[in-house]
């Protein structure tokens, strides 16, 4: 089983490296039509006239369509979300019609032919307009609109997510020291370097839809819930992806497109402009967070009530169910069974947010490590001695109740502890310059997944699943690991099919860094199935006990009598006369998880499968003129529960830790009033190869007991912990707090002189 | 649209005096931002790539003249840069090295963004702006060129040939100030020139107030220097950053430009 | 308009629509989509080409100024379908994830290489500060451009 731990590389990088990918934007299908979206310029409004007549007119101009083309909604939890714009404007940026025409300049007419008449309505555009009473609400329908599952809402609050254990009254009345904390965070642009981009056609009933998409069911799902038809009258593939990290989650171009196609009788190409991708896209929503610990004077966590707010924009999307990770999150590392949480997902007339790397994580424990830093200050603790107290060990319950098993968070202390140790950086004080930790526990999404495998007649394998490889190297490397492992050939010979949904099966996305985790156990699952088939047909032409086969170097052989062996390819042409094509296909669950169940509500998620330990370290410096934050020394400790491809682990710790380091210091997508301030990449700054630190890794690896090989998702999480070491060490070396990100120049300057 | 490229100056002038509406493009850094966004759909465009006499720069009886089509890595070139260091220092804090290929010093005249690097530098060197038309040649100082954000006296039919200088060859930097280190458009800058022979300190600042504009003093009064230069700014809040903290940043920019250039 | 270069060695032609970039006619006239669109403001480096030798945005050049000159894209490193050392390199350190800024990435790697086989960290991060990548980090692309300027300045 060799090729598991080797750093392969990745089969698409040599046509990645020529230029000859096919990614979404460069997909052409003949005669296609370029398509384009006349959106809304303003974020709230009643529209009293949309006259598409004059447009209709414009020579090259094919199809256009209104919401009058698509009525209804749709939804992943909350059913409140039309196509295109139905009578009201929600948010700069909503869709309010679409043109297909011949050239994109017919195309721009056509949008400029279209007319428009709008009453303005009042802006709600932050949270606390859309809570304080009388506050208008944004969907004033809202009781009509349907949720799966149901969860309290009311008004302009989109959901509401509670739990509750122990008796946390108790421990505050019995607490020597509480400590209370107010952090917030900005909305954070996945700026994927390749847009949102499809192309969609009709044909003979069905939609088919090539799109840059992470998760193709999903597109499936929506598309065909929008147009009302069945999934599998749509079928959706997918070309090259050039990144998404959340952003390509949501079904919003495709069901235009397939609308346009079918009216047009053309195929219709949608692409977003930088300025799109940021005015519509799905940004990871602003949060405020409010932490209050109780604690014993030897440092003892007593209870802890929390509540976040949630900013969802002005659609649900995939938020109410995102909302349900947050008291996971928010209550958690450190150990404590009297919990009381609350958090509000609340609508703005802003663009709806959605999933970007780490979800709300990124967020929960800034403001958690943060907080354990203020609390470890007030006791007059060392940070990491109070961390090693309180963190969770093994056999402790997390927030609602589940026993934690595999817990790595001591052996991620150990191993920033080797690299970067605490007495020598804490050691000698220079001024302004500061060293922070963070801490963190992150989930594997375990949506399922499965593969299909076949023996081709030469012996090579192929391999085809709905997964989606997204830059990742889940399917360009560990996947063709995995089968090159358990069935003896050389990654070269591993072939993966493009995902497309009427071929592939189910798979719940590449997020949430599932893909090794479930596709992958899946997919060891199938090659175990051709193992077996292999061994059969072999044991008979060798003459020989299966037991005494081993499969190496795509070929048979008898243990110990390397002379007496067949290959891979004569197995598999015997196989397909006798017993027809050799073919093995694995599915993938994740069993239930035992929680107290009860104590939460408003939540789908119930705790952890696949859960992953984190440490990370910052040493900065401050200029205490200026306000600029240098990164001296990143140190990254990750626990991944087996490393299939250390360097590609590595790549996917690289990035999101850069992500990270945006995050905390210069990326914000800021609204004033709804309206848009940052839409391209002048002024959303992006971290570039001159502000990268070196950063510095330790792998490690406890088993999970589900995942093949022991795997846990690993490429979502490095970005998770970042804010809060970086910020923690920002604290450090100005001697005051910092409980805002981002931790601009103007911020830090500000945090200094208060 | 039609996209005209005339061989010779004349040629260009030609074009400028024959079409006033005509958008000139050399660099194209900004005006191509501006076609690509559909922010700007002229009738014509006038492609000065051709135009050979606008090119490069020369030493001229000891002046230097740089001519439009100065690229920020000419700017940069050791020659040059010994001549003009603030400007090649400005140069290299530009954007990236594609657009420091391609962004002219008359584009940052022409666009007369109160953020233009180039402009700092050549405020500092007191340069004349050398402009013509097919009535002929004039010249201006620049910061009677400069006349307020994206403003200049630029006529339409004028074209901008380039910039004289003469190097004082005295102690000089360029600061600048973003929230990242690449790719950023300026917070604020500052360039700043020791004159020892004339006695002066000279200082113009970059995206502090409506125009780029020069602050000067006696050498003696360095301390209070940095003071002068913020109070003369009149930085605006806007989407980059707030005007407190421009002000401020100013002040720190200045100090330490002059701790440079009076080791 | 019509418009006649050289790019990647070989004659071409081109009709454009004039206030097209150079970006537009090599993706959608030339059949060369290697060089992608992604900001449309020069400020993300996926469209980076050699003009005349020269590394530009080909988003900030209009087609019609191309006229007559010599671009070098992506598609244009590999000589012989053999990759560029540049190209090899990236493959070996894990330099490539998604991939979009990969074209532009090691075209601005190449030009840095032509005028310094050697450069230190410092000057490859600045070199590519051009460039935006959202998946690597930066780290293993660094790691790459190292290790082919050390491979070439190695062989004869």
């Amino acid at each position: 089983m060799t090729a598991i731990g080797e750093s392969v590389p990745r089969q698409d990088a040599e046509a990645k490296l020529r230029g000859t990918a096919v990614y979404g934007i460069d997909y052409e299908e003949p005669h296609y039509l370029h398509g384009k979206i006349l959106r809304a310029t303003v974020p709230a409004a009643r529209i009293v006239r949309l006259d598409t007549s004059k447009a209709e007119q414009i020579p090259g101009v094919l199809a256009i369509v209104t919401a009058q083309d698509v009525p209804g909604r749709w939804g992943f939890a909350t059913v409140d979300q039309p196509l295109l714009a139905d009578g009201a404007i929600r948010y700069e940026g909503e869709p309010i019609a679409a043109v297909a025409a011949e050239t994109w300049n017919q195309a721009r007419a056509a949008l400029k032919a279209i007319e428009l008449g709008l009453e303005p309505l009042d802006v709600v555009g932050t949270m606390d307009e859309a809570l304080a009473p009388h506050a208008r609400l944004i969907h004033p329908d809202w009781e009509s609109y349907e949720m799966r599952p149901s969860f309290p809402r009311e008004g302009n609050v989109a959901t509401v997510v509670e739990l509750e254990r122990g008796d946390p009254d108790a421990g505050f009345a019995a607490a020597d020291v509480v400590v209370e904390g107010e952090y917030h965070a900005p909305r954070h642009h996945q700026a994927s370097i390749e847009p949102r981009v499809c192309t969609a056609r009709y044909e003979d009933g069905t939609y088919v839809i090539h799109t840059s998409t992470q998760v193709p069911f999903g597109v499936r799902d929506g598309a065909a819930g929008y147009l009302g038809v069945r999934p599998s009258d749509v079928r959706v593939i997918v070309p090259t992806v050039g990144g998404g990290f959340g952003g390509k989650l949501l079904p919003t171009l495709e069901p235009i497109a397939s609308l346009l196609a079918r009216k047009a009788n053309r195929p219709v190409k949608l692409v977003n402009t930088r300025k799109e991708e940021f005015l519509s896209g799905c940004p990871r929503e602003n949060a405020v967070i409010r932490i209050r610990t109780a604690l014993s004077k030897a440092g003892e966590i007593l209870a802890h009530e929390s509540e976040v707010l949630m900013d969802n924009g002005a659609y649900g999307g995939e938020q109410p169910f995102v909302a349900g990770l947050s008291p996971l999150i928010v209550c958690s590392n450190y150990r404590t069974d009297s919990i009381r949480h609350q958090t509000k997902l609340v609508y703005t007339n802003t663009p709806p947010t959605g999933p970007f790397r780490g979800v709300l994580a990124t967020y929960a424990v800034f403001a958690v490590e943060r907080h354990a830093d203020e609390i470890a200050k007030t006791l007059g603790m060392d940070r990491i001695e109070f961390r090693r107290q309180n963190l969770y060990r093994e056999g402790d319950k997390c927030a609602t109740g589940q026993v934690l098993e595999g817990v790595a968070f001591e052996e991620t202390l150990d191993r920033v502890e080797e690299l970067a140790p605490w007495k020598t950086m804490t050691g000698s004080k220079k001024p302004y310059r500061g060293v922070g930790v963070a801490c963190a526990i992150w989930n594997t999404n375990s949506a399922p997944g499965g593969s299909t495998i076949k023996l081709n007649e030469d012996g090579t394998a192929s391999l085809t699943t709905g997964a989606t490889e997204i830059g990742t190297g889940a399917i360009a490397q560990a996947l063709p690991q995995i089968v090159a492992a358990e069935l003896g050939v050389s990654v070269d010979d591993v072939f993966v099919s493009e995902p497309d949904t009427s071929v592939g099966l189910f798979d719940g996305g590449a997020q949430g860094g599932r893909t090794t985790y479930m596709a992958g156990t899946a997919t060891k699952k199938a090659a175990g199935e051709v193992r077996e088939q292999i061994l059969d047909v072999a044991a008979g032409l060798l003459e020989a006990d299966r037991g005494d086969l081993e499969l190496s170097d795509g070929a048979v052989l008898v243990t110990g009598a390397p002379d007496r062996k067949v290959s891979l390819s004569k197995v598999a042409r015997v196989a397909q006369a006798t017993d027809g094509p050799m073919v093995g296909s694995g599915s993938h669950a994740h069993p239930p998880i035992e929680f107290e169940s009860g104590c939460i509500s408003g939540s789908v998620i119930n705790g952890f499968t696949g859960a992953t330990y984190h440490t990370h370290l910052a040493e900065v410096e401050v200029d205490p003129d200026t306000g600029q934050v240098t990164i001296l020394r990143y140190v990254v400790a990750q626990d991944v529960g087996r490393a299939i491809n250390p360097q590609a682990i590595e790549g996917q710790i690289d990035g999101g830790v850069l992500q990270g380091i945006g995050y905390a210091l210069f990326e914000d997508l800021r609204l004033v009033d709804g309206v848009c301030v940052d839409w391209g990449f002048g002024t959303y700054r992006l971290p570039t190869a001159a502000d990268m630190p070196e950063i510095e890794i330790a792998l490690v690896e406890v088993p999970d007991p589900v995942g093949a090989y022991g795997v846990k998702g690993a490429a979502e999480a490095p970005i998770i912990p970042v804010a809060g070491a970086i910020a923690n060490a920002v604290a450090d070396a100005i001697g005051k707090p910092v409980n805002s990100i981002p931790l601009t120049p103007f911020a830090v300057l500000e945090a200094i002189h208060s | 649209m039609d996209v005209l490229t005339p061989r010779t100056l004349d040629e260009a002038l030609r074009y400028r005096a024959e079409y006033p509406n005509a958008l000139p493009i050399q660099g194209g850094t900004d005006v191509m931002v501006d076609l690509n966004f559909d922010r700007a759909r002229p009738e014509t465009v006038i492609n000065l790539n051709a135009v050979r006499e606008l090119r490069s720069w020369r030493r001229d009886n000891g002046a230097v003249w740089l001519g439009a089509a100065l690229t920020y890595t000419e700017a940069m070139e050791s020659e040059l840069a010994a001549l003009v260091p603030a400007l090649a220092e400005a140069s290299r804090t530009v954007g990236s090295r594609p657009i420091r290929n391609r962004g002219t010093l008359g584009g940052n005249l022409g666009t007369a963004s109160p953020a233009g690097d180039a402009l700092p530098p050549l405020l500092i060197e007191e340069a004349e702006v050398a402009l013509a038309s097919v009535d002929g040649e004039r010249t201006l100082p620049l910061s009677e060129f400069l006349l307020g954000p994206k403003k200049n006296a630029l006529a339409t039919d004028e074209l901008i040939l380039g910039v004289r200088l003469t190097p004082s060859a005295q102690p000089q930097t360029f600061m600048k100030v973003g929230p990242r280190n690449a790719m950023v458009i300026a917070i604020c800058s500052v360039a700043l020139v020791a004159d020892r022979e004339r006695d002066e300190l000279r200082a113009a600042f970059g995206s502090a107030g409506p125009v780029a504009s020069l602050v000067t003093a006696p050498l003696g009064e360095r301390d209070a220097f940095a003071t002068a230069v913020a109070s003369a700014a009149s930085p605006i809040d806007d989407v980059r950053g707030t005007a407190a903290y421009r002000r401020h940043a100013l002040d720190v920019l200045v100090n330490r430009a002059i701790d440079r250039c009076l080791v | 308009m019509k418009v006649a270069l050289t790019v990647n060695g070989e004659a071409r032609e081109a009709t454009i629509w004039p206030g097209e970039s150079l970006l537009v006619m090599l993706r959608d006239r030339l059949g060369l989509p290697g060089s992608k669109n992604a900001c449309e403001q020069g400020e993300c480096g996926s469209c980076a080409v050699l003009l005349d030798g020269e590394l530009v945005c080909s988003c900030l050049v209009l087609a019609a100024q191309a006229e007559g000159r010599a671009v070098v894209t992506v598609e244009g490193l590999a000589a012989n379908g053999e990759l560029h050392p540049v190209q090899r390199a990236f493959v070996e350190a894990g330099a490539v994830q998604c991939g979009f800024c990969t074209p532009g990435l090691v075209v601005a790697a190449a030009d840095l290489l032509d005028s310094n086989a050697t450069p230190t960290d410092d000057e490859i991060r600045e070199a590519l500060a051009g460039n935006l990548c959202r998946c690597t980090g930066y780290a293993k692309i660094i790691d790459a451009v190292k290790a082919a300027g050390t491979a070439a300045a190695g062989s004869p």
